[in-house]
């Protein structure tokens, strides 16, 4: 540990706690994903090569962190991920471009222009997010019914 | 396969070991333009035989008025630089390959370590080229065993991220030190003999690099060896490989039908399954797997040779 810059990303209440005890090298807390962001880039500009990344959380988390790490230059094989809790995608509307997280339900409302959009499974490592289709272009209207996402 | 004749229009020497040859298209067309670490292949036709040598392009990449190579005369190999510093003069017309690349730069990296050892510096000449244009950071070594000998250092800009080591003067290259600390999104490009090529990557491996950061390409053409004999399978057709001559060279010379790119064992092209084997087959490319060397079922006619008393290929 005494190597280890830790980002906790909205932790629980013991959790800052139970890691200090670790004792890393840093310990960065961030109140959420679009905060932690910044910090994590800025932890990422000062290592070298031969850092490892392990990334561990929700879809979300994982790919806008990991994106944001590939756009850092670090290489994909230098990353380690873990899935860890809800399955919900983070989704981006292959029309506006808008990224919505958290999405439970195939289809889904875009939450930046409305299109109603299937959930694909067709990851972008680049972008760190599914990719949603409008799910009724061709006949406007008829959406099918609205299911859960399961992994 | 896309071949282009050209017209050589300049030789000239960078070293006692060096020629640098320039092609231009004889009416003057423009050639395509090409990048970084690209190589051409070069026919040197003589008496029955043609022998192609692959050579890494050193001219600008974005400069498509002609193609420049740099060529080491190596006695002792199977003569095909031999042929260019002895043969090739002003004038001639050389057939050549439309350039292809088996080393390009990695363009995703925020920085680039470029490390030649020796002749291994001409895949570089033009990397430099393209990495000025794109403005990215870079820094590249370059080691020679003496300054006499360093024909890349006709070649190389005077500046401060171009460093040459010459053993000679007791400046050697510590791997270590360029190295360690390198930020994160750097990749390294190794180009010279195997040795440096290893030392780079077990250097990078101690140093934890991910082994998608670390790239390299060898300078091989293909060893002469003692004459053996192969048999193709569909004909029955008994083909001897002479000392001088890969085995490519002879299924091409007895008008066996073979496809090929780079010709140092490094693109996988010319992969062939080998139907019966009484012997050892001497690999000596860098595409098969240790697993796929050791089966014996599969051979590299650019590079590899046979010792033993029957060879029979599946074509």
């Amino acid at each position: 540990m005494d190597q280890a810059q830790v980002l906790l990303v909205a932790p629980e209440a013991d959790a800052e706690a139970r890691m200090k005890s670790l004792q890393p090298r840093g310990l960065h807390i961030a109140p959420d994903l679009d905060a932690a962001g910044p910090l994590f880039r800025q932890l990422l500009g000062t290592a070298r090569m031969g850092t490892q990344l392990f990334l561990a959380g929700s879809e979300g988390l994982m790919g806008a962190l990991s994106a944001l790490a590939v756009a850092e230059g670090l290489p994909l094989d230098a990353m380690q991920m873990e899935h860890r809790g809800t399955v919900a995608r983070r989704m981006q509307c292959v029309h506006c471009k808008g990224v919505t997280d958290n999405v439970t339900t195939d289809p889904f409302t875009c939450s930046h222009c409305g299109l109603t959009l299937f959930v694909r499974d067709h990851f972008s490592r680049r972008l760190g997010a599914f990719q949603g289709v409008c799910v009724d272009a061709e006949t406007p209207g008829e959406i099918p019914d609205t299911v859960e996402i399961r992994p | 396969m896309n071949k282009l004749t050209l017209q050589v229009t300049k030789v000239e020497p960078l070293s006692p070991l060096v020629k640098r040859f320039r092609f231009e298209d004889p009416n003057g067309a423009g050639l395509p333009v090409f990048s970084g670490g690209a190589h051409i292949t070069v026919e040197m036709p003589e008496g029955e035989i043609i022998r192609r040598n692959s050579y890494s392009l050193v001219s600008d990449p974005y400069d498509g008025t002609g193609y420049e190579i740099a060529v080491r005369r190596e006695d002792t190999g199977r003569g095909g630089s031999r042929y260019m510093h002895e043969k090739v003069s002003e004038g001639d017309l050389i057939t050549i390959s439309a350039p292809k690349n088996m080393f390009q730069l990695d363009l995703r990296a925020r920085k680039h370590v470029l490390i030649a050892g020796g002749i291994g510096i001409t895949p570089f000449l033009s990397q430099l080229r393209q990495l000025d244009m794109e403005q990215k950071p870079f820094e590249l070594h370059y080691a020679a065993r003496s300054r006499k000998e360093a024909a890349g250092l006709a070649l190389l800009p005077e500046a401060a991220h171009v460093h040459v080591h010459i053993s000679d003067e007791g400046a050697r290259m510590d791997l270590g030190d360029i190295l360690d600390g390198q930020p994160l999104g750097t990749h390294v490009y190794t180009c010279g003999p195997e040795g440096l090529i290893k030392a780079v990557a077990d250097q990078a491996a101690r140093l934890n690099w991910p082994v998608s950061s670390v790239h390299s390409e060898a300078f091989t053409s293909p060893p002469p060896g003692e004459p053996f004999t192969v048999t193709i399978a569909s004909t029955g057709q008994a083909i001897t490989v002479k000392a001088n001559q890969s085995l490519l060279e002879a299924l091409e010379e007895a008008k066996v039908e073979i496809d090929y790119s780079c010709r140092g064992g490094a693109c996988g092209r010319c992969e062939t399954h080998v139907s019966s084997c009484d012997g050892r087959i001497l690999h000596n490319d860098h595409w098969l797997s240790e697993d796929e060397r050791a089966a014996q079922t599969k051979i590299m006619p650019c590079m590899s040779r046979f010792r033993g008393a029957t060879l029979e290929l599946d074509l």
